[in-house]
C-alpha cells in the first residue's frame, strides 16, 4: 500500500463529496436538527413561555433533541454515503483503477478517508454553529456540556453511519439502489445497536433525569446509543434511585459495533483482492 | 394487453424488485414478533403497517427512480417513442401496484392478531400519505437532478410528521392539514376528509410537477439532435 495513492485517492473523495454537498449536508443535518428542536419542537412541547436561551432549558432542549442526531447521523447519512462506491462501480471507475497498480487497500482506506474526513469536518462545523448560536444568546460562557455530548455521543455515531453507508454502497451496482441499501441497512444497524445494547446492559440506566428512566426499554435505546446515555447521565441531574451508565460499560458496547464495521471492511477489502493489479 | 403487461413487468425490474422484498420480510418479521408478545412494540406496529411503513418505503422507491443524475439510460429512454414522463407514470403504476398488494397481505397477516386491523384507517393514512410523500420526493429528485436529497427530505418528513406531528398541531392548531398522520380525535371529521384531500391533491400536483421537471430534460435531448441534424424521434 502506497500512502501517496491513498493520500491521493482521499483527497479526491474529499473534494467530490464537498462537491456533492450530500455527505457533507448530512453530516450538518443533526446538529441543525437540534437547533431546529430547541428552537422549533421543544416550544410544542412546553405549555408556558420559556427563554431557550436559559441554561437550564437549552440544556434539556438537547437531551430532548438528541434522538434526531442518533436516527439521522445513522440512517440518513448511510444512505447519502452509500453511492460513493457504488458510483465507481457504475461508471466503471473501479475496473478502469485497478487496471492500474492500485492495491485495495489504498483504494478503499483512501474513499473512506475521504468521505469520513468530509463527514467530519461537516459535523465540526455544525458544532461550531450550534455554540455560536447559543454563545450569543447565553450568559456567560460557551456550553461546555453540551459539546461533551456532542463529540462524545455525537461524532462515533455520525463516522459509523458513513463509514457503514460507504462499505454496503460496495455491494450495489447501480447509485439509486445503493441509496435505497444504505437507508435501509441504516435503519437496521440502529436496531442492532438497539437490540445489543438491550441485552448487554446491566440493569436499570437512566439518561438526564428520573422522568426519562431507561430502564432498558427497546424504542428508548433505539433514539439513544448508550455513549450519549453516558454522557446524558452526567449532564447535572442525579437520580438515587437509577445508576447512571458508566464509560466503562458504554464504550464495550461501542467497541463491539466498531468491530462489526471492521468486518464489513475486512469483506469488502477480500472481494477487492482477486480484482487488484499489484 | 400482453405487451403493456410486460412493459410494466420491465419498468418494475427497472425500479428494482429488492426495496419490495426487504419491506415484505420486515412485514413478515413484524407479524410473527407481533404475534410472539402482544405488549411488544412490534405488536403496536403489525396493525398500521400500511399507514406507516409502507408509504415510506413507497415514496422512498417512488423518489429514486428515473432521476436524471443516477438513472443510466435517459438517452436511451429518449429514443423510446413513449415521452419520459409516460414512463416516469409506468414506473410509478408497477410500483404503486406492487406496495398496494404488499399493504392488503400485510393486513391480512395482521388482522390474524388478537387485536385485529382497522382498514378504514390505514387506507386513510396510508394513501394519502404515500401518494404525498412520492410527490415531494420525485419533485425534489427531478429538481436537483440527484434523488439523495430526495431520499433526505422523504425521510425527515415522514419521521418528523409521525414523532413530532400531534405536538406541531396541538402547539399551532392551523397546521392541521398538513399534518400527514392527523389523528380523527384532533379534527372534526370534515377537517380530517380535507387533511386527506388536500394530501392527496399536493402529492399528485408536485408528481405532476416533477414529471414537467422531466419533460424539460427530455427537450434538452431534442434540441440537442436538433442542433446536430440528427433525426429527433
Amino acid at each position: 500500500m502506497k500512502l501517496a495513492t491513498l493520500w491521493a485517492i482521499a483527497r479526491m473523495e474529499l473534494l467530490l463529496s464537498w462537491r456533492r454537498r450530500l455527505p457533507v449536508l448530512g453530516a450538518l443535518l443533526p446538529v441543525v436538527t437540534v437547533i431546529l428542536t430547541v428552537t422549533l419542537i421543544l416550544p410544542m412541547v412546553v405549555e408556558q413561555d420559556t427563554d431557550l436561551f436559559q441554561p437550564e432549558v437549552r440544556s434539556s432542549a438537547l437531551a430532548f433533541g438528541w434522538p434526531t442526531v442518533h436516527l439521522l447521523g445513522i440512517f440518513v447519512l448511510s444512505a447519502l454515503t452509500a453511492p460513493t462506491l457504488a458510483a465507481d462501480r457504475e461508471f466503471g471507475a473501479t475496473s478502469w483503477l485497478f487496471s492500474l497498480p492500485v492495491s485495495g487497500w489504498s483504494y478503499l482506506l483512501g474513499k473512506a478517508l475521504g468521505v469520513l474526513l468530509a463527514v467530519a469536518a461537516a459535523f465540526g462545523g455544525g458544532m461550531a454553529l450550534y455554540v455560536l448560536i447559543f454563545s450569543l444568546f447565553h450568559q456567560p460562557n460557551a456550553p461546555l456540556g453540551d459539546l461533551h455530548l456532542l463529540i462524545v455521543g455525537g461524532l462515533p455515531i455520525v463516522l459509523w453511519g458513513a463509514l457503514l453507508g460507504v462499505l454496503v454502497g460496495f455491494f450495489c451496482g447501480r447509485r439509486a439502489t445503493a441509496i435505497l441499501l444504505g437507508l435501509a441497512v441504516g435503519f437496521g444497524g440502529l436496531f442492532l445497536r438497539a437490540r445489543l445494547a438491550e441485552v448487554l446492559l446491566p440493569g436499570q440506566i437512566y439518561d438526564s433525569g428520573s422522568s426519562w428512566v431507561l430502564a432498558n426499554n427497546f424504542m428508548n435505546l433505539f433514539t439513544y446509543h448508550p455513549l450519549s446515555v453516558h454522557v446524558l447521565a452526567n449532564y447535572g441531574w442525579h437520580n438515587e434511585i437509577y445508576q447512571p451508565l458508566t464509560l466503562s460499560q458504554a464504550l464495550p458496547l461501542e467497541g463491539v459495533v466498531f468491530a462489526a464495521l471492521a468486518g464489513l471492511f475486512l469483506l469488502v477489502r477480500l472481494i477487492l483482492w482477486r480484482r487488484e493489479n499489484v | 394487453m400482453r405487451q403493456q403487461l410486460r412493459w410494466l413487468w420491465i419498468n418494475l425490474r427497472l425500479c428494482g424488485l429488492g426495496f419490495p422484498l426487504g419491506c415484505a420480510v420486515l412485514a413478515v418479521l413484524t407479524i410473527a414478533l407481533a404475534a410472539a408478545d402482544e405488549q411488544s412494540f412490534w405488536a403496536f406496529l403489525a396493525p398500521y403497517l400500511a399507514a406507516t411503513i409502507l408509504p415510506l418505503a413507497f415514496g422512498l422507491q417512488a423518489t429514486v427512480i428515473l432521476a436524471p443524475e443516477t438513472d443510466p439510460a435517459l438517452e436511451t429512454l429518449r429514443a423510446c417513442p413513449r415521452p419520459l414522463a409516460a414512463i416516469l407514470g409506468d414506473r410509478l403504476t408497477s410500483l404503486a401496484a406492487v406496495y398496494g398488494a404488499l399493504a392488503l397481505l400485510a393486513l391480512a397477516g395482521a388482522a390474524r392478531l388478537p387485536e385485529g386491523v382497522d382498514w378504514l384507517a390505514n387506507l386513510a393514512w396510508g394513501v394519502p400519505a404515500a401518494v404525498f410523500l412520492a410527490g415531494v420526493g420525485q419533485f425534489s429528485a427531478q429538481n436537483s437532478r440527484n434523488p439523495a436529497s430526495g431520499v433526505l427530505l422523504v425521510a425527515m418528513l415522514w419521521g418528523g410528521m409521525l414523532l413530532a406531528g400531534d405536538l406541531m398541531v396541538n402547539k399551532w392548531p392551523w397546521t392541521w392539514f398538513i399534518h400527514l398522520y392527523l389523528q380523527p380525535s384532533m379534527a372534526s371529521p370534515f377537517a380530517f376528509a380535507v387533511n386527506r384531500l388536500l394530501l392527496l391533491l399536493a402529492g399528485g400536483l408536485l408528481l405532476v410537477w416533477g414529471s414537467r421537471r422531466l419533460e424539460a430534460t427530455e427537450r434538452s435531448f431534442v434540441s440537442r439532435e436538433k442542433a446536430e441534424g440528427e433525426p429527433t424521434g
